[in-house]
């Protein structure tokens, strides 16, 4: 092989590892804009939105047995239920998965019976007591099922919050670490090709020059054999054929 | 020394590495998994550093010694480092120690792990483990002998450093055709295991990987409890079968498949580790039934997998053995000393030198029963000379006084006794599995980060059967001219 296209495979086998590491290191960069963007712009709201739901649901729930034990009039209530059924739609505005979309049907589903529940107790002629035995008996266990519905995506959120950070972490240092890794081989390879360099070229040339002198000074024989196939076995067999003619000019 | 051969013939390694690494690359990319540029990017500058010694470099073919061996020892630690990249840069558990540490396990065939969460490894990667077993099962050398054309003289010194001095006088034909008949016999057994794992349920990537590793007398496996997970007695008793055809010499099994049965037969090596193998089987049946398990069906079933397991220097786990009693346990560990045959992909002392130091010790008691005799070792009818029987021994010798230093070494850095120097012969045989924190369906994550590294070297020491490593680092090696 020619010695230009040695050199020239050395600095494109460099500039290809230096190359990849970089595209590479762009490329999980511009990943981590959108992790961000997935954390903050939407996990994070829809958590802070799902504890307000159920905040709100907490609030209808109180508001309904204060309603149930007189204490709270029936407008209010209906206020604390509207509130809590459009929260539920805000929610489903978000860009929302298969899990969530489920979890919500559910959590609308559990309401409707919830809110049944209610009207059956509502509709009986009760004493304080028997309707707060009729609250824990019939309406209770319908509210805690909503409110695990809500608690479950809040649960999902945050678990994705949490892997979406690691990814990230992950990411940063898929990001650094092509860079060491291009870093540590550039240099290795430096000193491979550097090595070769010297060997392949700086060395026959060198040998060549000392036989040159050594012919000039003692008219010693050339020796020097390259291993190689390029322009320093061509320089070398025109030495040999330059030495040889003037020997036999020497000699005639 | 010529540095310069050294780099030309330890490219061809790195590209054998790289060709692996490419098909671990696809794998990732058709899965899409988070591994595919680790790999790629490894693929890429193993590529890059194997192609360019033997674009500067021409072919030479007269190689000394020396050179031989600093191109064999130089190929296994490149290899190892190579193997570290996509561990590396892929993340996870795997940090630079850990990443080196299970390269080095993957490719002396050891099979131990720093990985607590196996199973959320991407295929990819896995795949990248499952090869470095089967390439460093066959000896990555004779590996590349094996599939390249003529390296002349070359060749030959390559193969003579690369062999272990045990199994040479196995090969009784060229270097050449030597090679050539371990990689048929190592493909073979491959694709046969494969295919039989395939049908007794297996994917195909489990059966592939757990071949490699079967094979290679690894003991990777693609799940957190090893082959313990499958719940198959079928995949089991084939696992089993495959353990022990790869612990038996290469050469053996050739004549056993072209028939020559006479060979296997009159082999007292073959005998001796067949033997061994099945007396172990039942007397650690009959030492954990009753105190393991109820019945002797699953006494046996048990005992025959991890016997053969550390017997063969495999390492798979299909029970927990840390939880046998004393008797069974003690007989593990001298197993993980001696393990199989050499001119197999096993590690350890080797059947064949134990057999040496035996008849060596039994000619010593006739020597003083009878001091005029003229008594000589014989192995298969022939005779072994002294100098074979004296490097046995100093052998066997260096190879305990590594497992006592490098057990030392992990106790010094607050290791329990038992882990510390069932992990240290574990290593130092490529078993995988030792004892304690360190049993069959454990890991090596909680061995500090300088015992991973003592670990490591103890790897490296066993698979090149000592010397080698050794004498890579004198720097008498360096200096000499050529």
């Amino acid at each position: 092989m020619k010695l230009q296209y040695k050199i020239l495979s050395g600095f494109g086998i460099l500039a290809v590892m230096l190359l990849v590491a970089g595209i590479w290191s762009i490329f999980q960069v511009k990943y981590f804009s959108e992790s961000l963007e997935e954390i903050i712009g939407s996990r994070y709201e829809k958590i802070g939105f799902a504890k307000s739901i159920n905040e709100l649901f907490e609030r209808n729930d109180r508001e309904t047995l204060l309603t149930f034990l007189e204490t709270v009039k029936k407008p209010e209530l209906q206020k604390s239920e509207s509130s809590f059924l459009s929260g539920i739609a805000k929610f489903n505005e978000f860009k929302i998965n298969g899990i969530e979309k489920k979890l919500l049907e559910e959590l609308q589903s559990e309401y409707k019976t919830y809110i049944k529940n209610w009207e059956t107790v509502f509709a009986k002629p009760l004493t304080t007591d028997q309707k707060l035995a009729a609250y824990k008996k019939y309406v209770e266990p319908s509210f805690n099922i909503v409110q695990q519905k809500i608690k479950k995506i809040i649960e999902i959120n945050q678990a994705k919050l949490i892997s979406t950070a690691q990814e990230i972490k992950d990411r940063t240092r898929r990001a650094i670490i092509p860079g060491v890794v291009a870093i540590i081989a550039a240099i290795v390879f430096t000193l491979l090709f550097n090595y070769f360099v010297h060997q392949y070229m700086i060395k026959p040339i060198i040998t060549l020059k000392k036989q040159v002198d050594d012919f000039i000074s003692k008219g010693a024989p050339l020796t020097f054999r390259p291993v190689t196939d390029d322009e320093i076995a061509s320089l070398t067999e025109s030495i040999y054929l330059l030495t040889s003619h003037i020997d036999r000019d020497i000699n005639q | 020394m010529r540095l310069y051969v050294v780099f030309r013939y330890i490219g061809f390694v790195i590209l054998l590495n790289a060709l692996f690494l490419a098909v671990s690359t696809a794998i990732s990319y058709f899965y899409g998994e988070s591994s595919f540029f680790p790999l790629l990017y490894s693929t890429i500058i193993a590529v890059l550093f194997g192609i360019f010694p033997i674009i500067f470099v021409p072919a030479v073919d007269d190689i000394t010694h020396i050179e031989g061996l600093v191109i064999v020892v130089g190929s296994w630690l490149l290899s190892c480092l190579i193997g570290t990249i996509p561990y590396v840069m892929w993340g996870g558990e795997f940090t630079f120690t850990n990443a080196w540490f299970e390269s080095v396990s993957g490719y002396t065939t050891t099979g131990a792990s720093i990985l607590t969460e196996i199973e959320s490894l991407p295929l990819g990667i896995l795949f990248w483990r499952a090869s470095t077993h089967w390439i460093g099962g066959m000896g990555i050398i004779v590996f590349v002998l094996s599939v390249m054309p003529s390296l002349g003289s070359a060749g030959l010194i390559l193969y003579r450093s690369e062999m272990s001095p045990a199994a040479l006088h196995h090969f009784k034909m060229r270097s050449r055709d030597a090679v050539r008949l371990i990689l048929w016999i190592y493909l073979g057994i491959t694709i046969i295991e494969t295919a039989l794992l395939l049908l007794a349920g297996l994917n195909l990537f489990d059966a592939l990987t757990h071949a490699f590793s079967t094979v290679a007398t690894g003991g990777f496996s693609t799940k957190n409890s090893s082959v313990a997970a499958f719940h198959s007695l079928t995949v089991e008793i084939i696992i089993m079968v495959f353990m022990l055809l790869s612990g038996m010499n290469f050469a053996l099994l050739f004549s056993a498949v072209t028939g020559k049965f006479e060979d296997v037969k009159v082999s007292t090596v073959a005998k001796y580790y067949v033997g061994i193998n099945l007396v172990v089987i039942l007397l650690v049946s009959l030492n954990t039934y009753g105190n393991n398990y109820n019945n002797f069906g699953d006494a046996l079933r048990y005992s025959a997998f991890q016997v053969l397991s550390v017997g063969t220097s495999t390492g798979f786990a299909n029970a927990d053995s840390s939880v046998w009693p004393p008797f069974a346990q003690m007989i593990l560990v001298i197993l993980t000393l001696q393990c199989a045959s050499a001119g197999s992909t096993s590690g350890g002392i080797k059947v064949d030198r134990i057999i040496i130091f035996i008849k060596s010790l039994e000619k010593k008691i006739k020597q003083i029963l009878h001091p005029n005799a003229v008594i000589t070792i014989t192995m298969d009818k022939k005779k072994v000379d002294d100098e074979l029987v004296n490097s046995t021994i100093l052998y066997i010798l260096t190879y305990i006084f590594i497992v006592a230093l490098s057990g030392l070494a992990v106790t010094a850095m607050g290791v329990d006794m038992i882990s510390a120097y069932s992990g240290a012969a574990a290593m130092m045989g490529n078993v995988g599995p030792g004892l304690g924190f360190v049993g069959s369906l454990e890991n090596y994550s909680l061995i500090p980060k300088l015992g991973k590294w003592v670990y490591s070297l103890t790897m490296i020491l066993g698979r090149l059967e000592i010397y080698g490593l050794i004498i890579f680092f004198l720097p008498s090696t360096w200096k000499r001219k050529y």
